[in-house]
């Protein structure tokens, strides 16, 4: 989680990224810095998302849960 | 660096900018965002200030028809619009036409794109740098490709070949030659699937970050950055071995084998040469010994009157830099020096950091790409005083040409031969109905957020909704704009008008309005209201109300409320 939170800090170019955040309440995730941060993932964590994936990460949670399937 | 780093490095960057910046634009058929952020970094790593100007998505056009010049004026303006955009499904299905079909869409694509390069370069001031077309990396018939007459590979060669001659005395035209950076770094690279699907990224990140090392070129050109001489070594950069020691019959330098490696390095360099780069040479060594070389040799390619100055002594290296620099009247930071031996780089570097300096490794298999791969030598022909001329001139002789070659909005769009199908919601298109509420921004008017429940339940409270499908010359977009409105008291009341960014700039929303109007009329109903919710990213629609004529009865910090008559039907009173 704490490595999703980090990623997310660095792709979004913020540090105000917790546990909680989603995509409606946090200014920097939109949908083009999406992009970066799949990206990002995908390169930090070696895993590769399928496009049905990344449309569903819609929340930090989201994400953990996803990758959390994936291992 | 990644391409996450460019994005955070590029907040850090814009805020110890140059004073003075050079102004870029960019238009493009597809998603470049995070171009601007890299070529921006890139450049400021360089000492040169940018400052960027990102046009709507997909509305190159439309920029350029609306570009107004009095207030934009870039130095340089990229404009990317690459071959499928242009041919649409011609580019994957080409082989459906005759050829006789084939070549009278390609001959009218190219009439048309050349309007479009005409276009750009009466309203856009400064030079335009094209995208040249693509090629695709698997030819749709293989191996057959070639036998077709008029296949696709020969179309993209024919519009190639004509964009190249239509330009070339375009003194403010240049084409950037996309098609060979695509072959030289490949799809694999330069494309990414999934993020072309997720967000018509067309240039995945790590090419995007390529494509800003070729547009630096240019900037670095406009920054007068460019260098202009080649500093060489001897030993061992021009010829294999050391003259001093092994004498004019051992040193490599033949037709075969590492000879011809340094043999081809000097016919490199040579073209270097006829392309206006000075050559020099600073080299440790008897001087009798290495001219020996240079004018006997039968292999050598550069000879003693191809080299501007001559630096061979047993001085360090760094004073002859020095010294050359003098002799020469250029700056150290216009050269660019290259030598195989560690210990020489090393100290020019530190002692002349602005000199670019070059290490060969040793291994002369390697040396032309080295060489081929800098793009510092590349210069516009300008000086600032030839591009103030040529802009006046331009200015004229284009005045002239404007009036017969005034392409409208409305000519563009009429040529687009837009097509739009309204269709009331179903269970068929339900999911892509709130999917568009869920992510279309800019053409959203009140941006409200609607799951598929959501919109049953509107449906259960009165509210009709409807999808707009699109197609247009280059193929069907499918759905693209979604309306949700009640009618209800004698006015219908407007919850949601969207479009997606895809189709925005044709002027499509004008429909939704006549559509409206419409479904007035056959509700007997003479009152047509709707919500404009302002946020930071719908400015786009922020006129929109007041463009279709109607008026603002309510403006708060949180939301307006626009109201408009239907003419004629104020007199009807039905109760």
């Amino acid at each position: 989680m704490e490595q999703i939170i980090e990623i997310l800090k660095n792709a979004l170019g913020t540090d105000n990224i917790n546990e909680d955040t989603t995509k409606e309440n946090c200014e920097e995730w939109d949908s083009f810095n999406h992009l970066v941060v799949v990206a990002d993932l995908e390169r930090e964590l070696s895993v590769e998302f399928t496009i049905e994936e990344t449309e569903r990460m819609d929340s930090v949670k989201d994400i953990f849960e996803i990758v959390k399937a994936k291992a | 660096m990644q391409f996450s780093d460019y994005l955070k490095t590029y907040r850090q960057c814009i805020k110890e900018m140059p004073q003075k910046k050079i102004q870029v634009a960019f238009l493009s058929m597809f998603t470049i965002k995070g171009l601007k952020e890299v070529l921006t970094v890139k450049a400021f790593e360089e000492g040169i200030g940018i400052e960027c100007y990102e046009g709507a998505y997909r509305q190159v056009v439309q920029e350029a028809i609306g570009w107004n010049r009095e207030i934009m004026k870039p130095d340089i303006t990229f404009v990317l619009w690459d071959a499928e955009s242009l041919l649409g499904d011609y580019y994957v299905d080409a082989y459906k036409y005759t050829v006789t079909e084939r070549r009278e869409y390609v001959e009218d694509k190219w009439k048309e794109f050349q309007q479009y390069v005409t276009l750009l370069e009466q309203n856009i001031p400064g030079i335009i740098v094209f995208h040249n077309f693509e090629y695709p990396a698997v030819s749709p018939l293989g191996i057959m490709e070639t036998k077709q007459e008029f296949g696709l590979m020969e179309s993209l060669e024919y519009l190639n070949r004509s964009l190249a001659e239509y330009c070339r005395n375009k003194t403010s035209v240049y084409i950037f030659d996309y098609a060979g950076f695509k072959s030289r770094y490949g799809e694999a690279v330069l494309r990414d699937n999934k993020m072309y699907y997720l967000g018509d990224m067309k240039i995945s990140m790590e090419g995007l970050i390529l494509l800003a090392d070729e547009y630096l070129s240019y900037i670095r050109a406009l920054a007068g950055k460019s260098r202009k001489c080649l500093v060489l070594d001897l030993d061992n950069t021009l010829w294999g071995g050391i003259i001093g020691e092994d004498g004019m019959e051992h040193i490599k330098l033949g037709p075969d084998y590492e000879g011809k490696a340094y043999r081809e390095f000097q016919i490199y360099i040579k073209s270097l040469l006829h392309r206006g780069v000075i050559l020099a040479v600073n080299s440790k060594n008897n001087y009798e010994d290495a001219m020996e070389v240079i004018e006997n040799h039968d292999y050598m390619v550069l000879r003693k009157e191809d080299f501007a100055a001559f630096k061979i002594n047993w001085q360090d290296k760094v004073s002859n830099m020095k010294e050359l620099a003098a002799e020469l009247n250029i700056g150290l930071d216009s050269m660019v020096f290259v030598d195989d031996d560690r210990i020489n780089c090393d100290m020019m570097e530190t002692g002349l950091p602005m000199v670019k300096t070059i290490h060969l490794n040793g291994n002369p298999v390697t040396y032309v790409d080295v060489l081929r791969g800098l793009t510092d030598f590349n210069m516009l022909s300008f000086t600032e005083e030839d591009r103030k001329k040529n802009e006046q001139y331009r200015s004229q002789v284009l005045r002239n040409e404007l009036k017969s070659n005034a392409a409208t909005l409305e000519d563009f769009i009429k040529s687009l031969d837009i097509r739009t199908r309204f269709e009331e919601m179903n269970d068929s298109n339900i999911g892509r109905i709130s999917q568009l509420t869920m992510k279309t921004n800019q053409f959203n008017l009140t941006t409200r957020r609607y799951t598929e429940s959501d919109l049953n339940l509107l449906a259960k409270s009165g509210y009709k909704t409807v999808c707009l499908h699109v197609a247009d010359r280059y193929g069907d977009n499918g759905i693209c704009g979604v309306l949700i409105f009640k009618p209800e008291k004698g006015e219908i009341m407007i919850d949601t008008m969207l479009l997606s960014c895809r189709v925005m700039g044709r002027k499509i929303e004008e429909q939704y309005f006549e559509f409206l109007e419409e479904v007035a009329e056959k509700e007997g109903v003479s009152v047509i209201t709707g919500e404009y919710i302002p946020t930071p990213k719908n400015k786009p629609v922020e006129g929109l109300y007041r463009e279709q004529g109607f008026v603002c009865t309510l403006h708060d910090e949180h939301r307006q409320i626009w109201r408009k008559n239907i003419k004629g039907k104020e007199n009807v009173v039905l109760q």
